[in-house]
């Protein structure tokens, strides 16, 4: 392997200039997806400053009148908006996947930012199916306690069964498969493509065997992004290192939560000779340890510490989606701005939104190449790389 | 007539008596001072208290359990009640909950009391939503009252046919139904996931789910603040007609005939084959109606969580309910009650869902001790 590194040195030098020419391959101002749309914020307040308007629509008297004694009256303090922002979750898996926990730990970064002096809370319910959503999203809405509500998966069917009954409270659904509801019903979306494909040419940087996989859970968009930005880094770079044709394989393991499906899954593929596997899903690290020269890579969460074997990760971040439900909620709280959800899905897509980043590398990963991803990072952050992002189904 | 027949002469060899009279707990357990016998009449009293018991364990045990990781029993116990019969909307809602679970639990219930295993409620659950969306798929225009029928019969006949492979197995080459019901629940659901991810997949996603289904197939509500919808209706009507067929008809007779003994049931001329067939099918199509009345009452579309263990847990129901139809209807709301107020659980105290599992399974088997334990009577004899 040192060897190859060796030889890899100077042609990673020239990767910027030829991510560059790439760019022009691959740029433009395509859209995403046909189902994507550009990250939007609604008419949200964007000073910090508590707002002086109390017309809040979650008041039940409406606002008496100002007298011309009040106005003559001097103000000790600031009228002020919302102390506090409840937000409930409900998840179709548990909290430690991969899907649900970055959006956790989004919502506990915008806490720790505490915006509009706002102090924010997150319940989570875990273990909820599509099928179930509407029971429980309407049973957190009547409880009265929760401002956002969010069904963070496939659960726009319940939303749109519950909102209009509950129109002070802005609700919230992630991901694919689901339907525009417009009105109080957001749907957020992170694609993960851009750190995918740094992490693809670390794959074809370091492949021995030309030949590399992945693990994931359904054909679907969200799936099918990362695996096939995966795949386009490490043939890019495998190109540029003149390694040949790069082979892939996906293994659709038809579960979302099937580790020992998954395992078997990349045994089989290791088997077959690939030698870098994406983990879409968990599983596949425990069959990646026992094969000597193999390595993985993970998903959604940074996974290094999950396995000695794992290269990097790419990491989904949802804190700018979930502020922009902040923003919404607060505006419409402050000053009677209409919840006004757009129907389509607010997709953040890129690590310049925020919306994903690349994760940890590892030691094992060489210098050169970790250079030569850095340098791609660079170029994707700078606009000069713009990864397509492919959401069909990979034959 | 017991006593008669239980009260022999103990055989076991007799302890020194220095020794019982030293050690009070080896004298409780002396074969010759007390001993297990097995009732010949287990009378409905025994039946409850020994129930009431176990409930009462299962209380205890549950607890226990709460208390061990940090929360308080009374809260929980109060936020699950709450949440399952706490308003007017949560009962109904447990009722909800409760509707495919009876007609899974009665399709384990019919099966079971004809000796057969039928593992395979859930496969049969989705061969009906299967139908059901067949038949909507192919003549979603025609008028709302014809496109119900059909879609009734059609749920029916799928979740009966699917059924039929097993017991066709059985009856023709003996093949062991529990096996063949529970790979048939794997086999329907690869068949259902390439369905949608193919032919019946909604044009506007990758995602493995069909279109929504036009509002003119929604089951009628009962209510305007509930989601409980005519197929609960649907579902009591089956429980009297279950109760029927197999307490009032021949068909039930021979049920229950070959449930008893196979054996003497074939030798008295049931024709135990077709018995079978016939018990299987019917199991099927009440599991199928089941999948008929989630889809046009709550669902509207097909995805592939649709069953959510509806026909596992309909197992856990039948054996409860001791096999009884009508008490089917009773274990079914109880369980959806736990369904029902185990998410307010999860939320206003914090427990995580995994427990609600751990109820579940804690009160299966206390209950199913209890059955076993009420046959029986510990009795002085010394």
């Amino acid at each position: 392997m040192r060897k190859l590194m060796d030889r890899r040195a100077y042609t990673l030098v020239t990767l910027v200039a030829a991510l560059a020419l790439f760019a022009g391959a691959c740029g433009g101002d395509d859209e995403p997806a046909a189902t994507t749309a550009a990250p939007t914020t609604t008419a949200a307040p964007t000073t910090t400053a508590a707002p002086t308007t109390t017309a809040a629509p979650t008041t039940t008297a409406a606002a008496p009148a100002t007298t011309e004694a009040e106005m003559t009256e001097p103000m000790d303090e600031e009228p002020m908006g919302p102390t506090e922002l409840d937000v409930a979750m409900i998840m179709l898996g548990t909290k430690e996947e991969g899907w649900y926990a970055t959006f956790i730990d989004s919502v506990h970064r915008v806490a720790d930012e505490a915006p509009y002096g706002l102090t924010i809370t997150l319940e989570q319910i875990e273990e909820i199916s599509y099928a179930d959503g509407e029971r429980v999203i309407r049973d957190l809405a009547q409880t009265g306690e929760y401002e956002i509500i969010v069904g963070h998966s496939t659960y726009s069917d319940a939303v749109a069964a519950v909102k209009d009954d509950f129109p002070d409270i802005l609700f919230a659904f992630s991901g694919s498969g689901n339907e525009p509801t417009g009105g109080n019903g957001y749907w957020i979306d992170v694609f993960i493509h851009e750190p995918a494909y740094l992490a693809g040419i670390i794959a074809g940087a370091m492949t021995q065997t030309n030949h590399i996989s992945g693990v994931a859970a359904f054909p679907f968009p969200n799936v099918n992004g990362p695996l096939h930005a995966f795949i386009d880094g490490a043939r890019f770079v495998a190109t540029q290192l003149g390694k040949g044709e790069i082979t892939f394989d996906v293994a659709y393991i038809e579960s979302w939560f099937d580790p020992a499906t998954a395992q078997e899954a990349a045994a089989a593929q290791i088997a077959a000779g690939s030698d870098m596997i994406y983990a879409e899903r968990f599983g596949p690290f425990s069959a990646i340890e026992e094969a000597d020269g193999v390595f993985g890579f993970g998903h959604f969460t940074d996974q290094l510490g999950l396995s000695p074997v794992v290269l990097t990760s790419a990491v989904a971040r949802w804190d700018a989606a979930f502020m922009d439900l902040v923003d919404a909620w607060y505006a419409y709280t402050t000053e009677g701005v209409a919840y006004d959800a757009p129907m389509e899905r607010i997709v953040y897509t890129s690590m310049v939104d925020g919306g994903s980043s690349l994760g940890e590398i590892s030691d094992l990963v060489p210098a050169d190449v970790q250079d030569g991803v850095a340098q791609a990072e660079a170029a994707i952050l700078g606009g000069l790389l713009r990864v397509e992002l492919k959401t069909d189904p990979i034959e | 007539m017991a006593d008669q027949v239980t009260d022999r002469a103990p055989s076991d060899p007799q302890p020194p008596d220095g020794d019982r009279r030293r050690d009070p707990l080896s004298m409780l357990f002396q074969p010759g001072a007390w001993r297990i016998e097995k009732r010949l009449v287990v009378r409905p009293w025994h039946e409850f208290v020994t129930l009431v018991a176990a409930l009462v364990a299962a209380v205890a045990i549950i607890a226990g359990l709460v208390l061990v990781i940090g929360k308080s029993p009374a809260d929980s116990f109060a936020a699950l009640y709450n949440g399952a019969f706490g308003t007017r909307e949560s009962t109904l809602e447990t009722l909800v909950q409760a509707t495919p679970l009876i007609l899974t639990g009665l399709a384990a219930a019919i099966a079971f009391r004809a000796g057969i295993w039928n593992i395979g409620g859930e496969g049969q659950f989705f061969a009906g939503v299967m139908g059901t969306w067949f038949v909507y798929d192919l003549w979603g225009g025609l008028p709302a009252p014809l496109l119900f029928v059909l879609m009734f019969i059609s749920a029916a006949v799928a979740g009966a046919a699917w059924a039929s492979v097993a017991s066709g197995l059985l009856v023709r080459y003996g093949t062991n139904e529990i096996l063949t019901t529970v790979m048939l629940n794997f086999v329907i659901l690869y068949i259902l996931s390439y369905l949608l991810a193919g032919p019946w997949q909604s044009p506007d996603t990758f995602y493995y789910q069909t279109q929504r289904m036009a509002d003119t197939t929604y089951l009628p509500r009962f209510f305007s603040v509930s989601r409980l919808h005519w197929g609960f209706a649907i579902a009591l009507l089956a429980a009297l007609v279950v109760y029927w067929l197999i307490r009032r008809t021949t068909l039930g007779y021979e049920i229950r005939g070959i449930g008893s003994n196979v054996v003497a049931s074939r030798y008295k001329g049931i024709r135990v084959g077709t018995v079978t067939l016939a018990t299987m099918a019917i199991s099927g199509a009440l599991a199928g109606i089941a999948g008929f009345g989630e889809l046009l009452g709550l669902h509207h579309r097909v995805q592939l969580d649709i069953a959510e263990g509806i026909g596992f847990t309909g197992i856990i129901i039948a054996l409860v309910a001791r096999l009884h139809p009508l008490g089917v209807i009773v274990a079914a709301i109880l369980f959806g009650a736990l369904v029902n107020g185990s998410t307010a659980m999860q939320y206003e105290t914090g427990i995580p869902k995994a427990l609600v599992f751990v109820i579940e399974g804690t009160t299966l088997a206390l209950v199913l001790i209890a059955a076993i334990v009420s046959r029986y009577r510990i009795r002085k004899t010394g």
